[in-house]
């Protein structure tokens, strides 16, 4: 176990995990629109399917995404140490830097050149949002199933949201996982069995 | 005592709330205002500067209250009762997938949560397209759109700043491009 990982892979993990910290500013999804780039695109740990099922389930289990994908993505590179390491990588740079804030967040507040950087960042995180759904729809496999979730969940949470409807994902994601289990698990095996 | 009261409550906090950062936001306010920790309007601009500040949502509020309330140490196991229950599950999740990740139950499931979890994405793209550039009401089952210009002007320097980087460069501009990108974007339709 001790000699599984090296030194290296572990640095490395943590300073990825520690540079999406210093990046994902406005939470968990701009986190994902990095990981999307950081570690599917360029790094290609893994790939555009699997950091979706893990965003669900992330969405599905407590606590802050960014920690439960950090936690994930760690210990499929590096085992424990390795999920360790990118769980503080990514706290870290909000940790230090918000507690400076917090010892004069009034001040801060106040200057207008701050306050006209954010309105910036605001505008481009949507850009970075809607590129980065874009190029989920174009990597993954459609089927009919998957493309009919996609339009009816997608209506569905805009709806809820314009309406102030309170309904968690959670189901959709529970819903999912039962419909997809009958679809492609159950379903299949019964059509082969019949041959 | 405060310590323990702060590691106990954002324990719970990171243990209860299922969504992210967003979700905890209810639950904290009514924390915060039980313990007299922060007021209404103090609780407001924290979330405001959660929000523009770096990291996960949870962990700068977590560290905010610890801090304000008991100092570097309060900040410190805030976030540490915050941060401790996704991480344990998370680790176990993670443990158990490794092993039954080519189980064909498992990856029905898994194909079934994807289209949701992209849906999720979409919709929270179009939201925030709403909210920043066409702040929107409900008023009596009519909605009515308020088109921010200087937030649209950005937008659209943005996305053109985005390709012509991306001509200049022969290559993709990352995220933290962009992100930089439009924060300098920002700063100059305002003050030019």
């Amino acid at each position: 176990m001790k000699a599984k990982f090296s030194a290296k892979d572990l640095l490395q993990t943590f300073l990825v995990f520690f540079k999406l910290g210093i990046f994902s500013i406005g939470g968990g999804t701009t986190m994902l629109t990095l990981l999307q780039d950081e570690l599917v695109e360029r790094k290609h740990w893994i790939d555009n399917d699997e950091l979706m099922e893990m965003t669900a389930i992330s969405e599905s289990t407590p606590g802050p995404i960014a920690i439960n994908l950090a936690t994930y993505l760690g210990y499929k590179r590096c085992g424990f140490l390795g999920a360790l390491l990118a769980t503080l990588g990514v706290v870290i740079t909000p940790f230090v830097l918000m507690f400076c804030i917090s010892l004069f967040l009034e001040k801060i507040l106040a200057a207008e050149a701050i306050q006209y950087a954010f309105m910036g960042i605001k505008a481009g995180v949507v850009f970075l949002l809607l590129k980065v759904s874009y190029t989920l729809i174009k990597g993954t496999k459609k089927d009919l199933f998957l493309i009919l979730t996609l339009v009816i969940v997608t209506i569905a949470m805009v709806l809820f949201t314009v309406f102030a409807i309170d309904f968690s994902a959670i189901y959709f994601i529970l819903l999912g996982a039962v419909i997809g289990l009958l679809i492609y698990g159950v379903i299949p095996r019964r059509k082969g069995g019949k041959k | 005592m405060i310590y323990l009261q702060l590691f106990l409550e954002f324990l719970k906090i990171g243990l209860f709330t299922f969504g992210g950062g967003y979700a905890m936001i209810p639950l904290i306010k009514e924390v915060v205002l039980k313990y007299n920790w922060l007021n209404e309007s103090q609780f407001l601009n924290m979330i405001g500067v959660s929000e523009v500040t770096p990291g996960p949502i949870a962990i700068n509020m977590a560290t905010y209250i610890g801090s304000t309330q008991a100092g570097i140490g309060g900040a410190a196991i805030a976030t540490l009762g915050v941060v401790l229950p996704s991480f344990l599950i998370m680790l176990l999740i993670s443990i158990l997938l490794k092993r039954f990740m080519k189980n064909k139950y498992v990856q029905g499931a898994l194909g079934g949560i994807k289209g949701v979890a992209i849906a999720l994405i979409c919709s929270s793209a179009i939201t925030l397209l709403a909210d920043v550039l066409f702040p929107y009401k409900v008023e009596s089952g009519t909605i009515s759109f308020a088109p921010q210009f200087t937030a649209i002007k950005i937008f659209v320097l943005t996305v053109a700043g985005y390709f012509l980087l991306k001509i200049i460069l022969k290559k993709k501009p990352g995220p933290i491009a962009i992100i930089i990108m439009s924060a300098i974007i920002g700063l100059m339709v305002n003050y030019l």
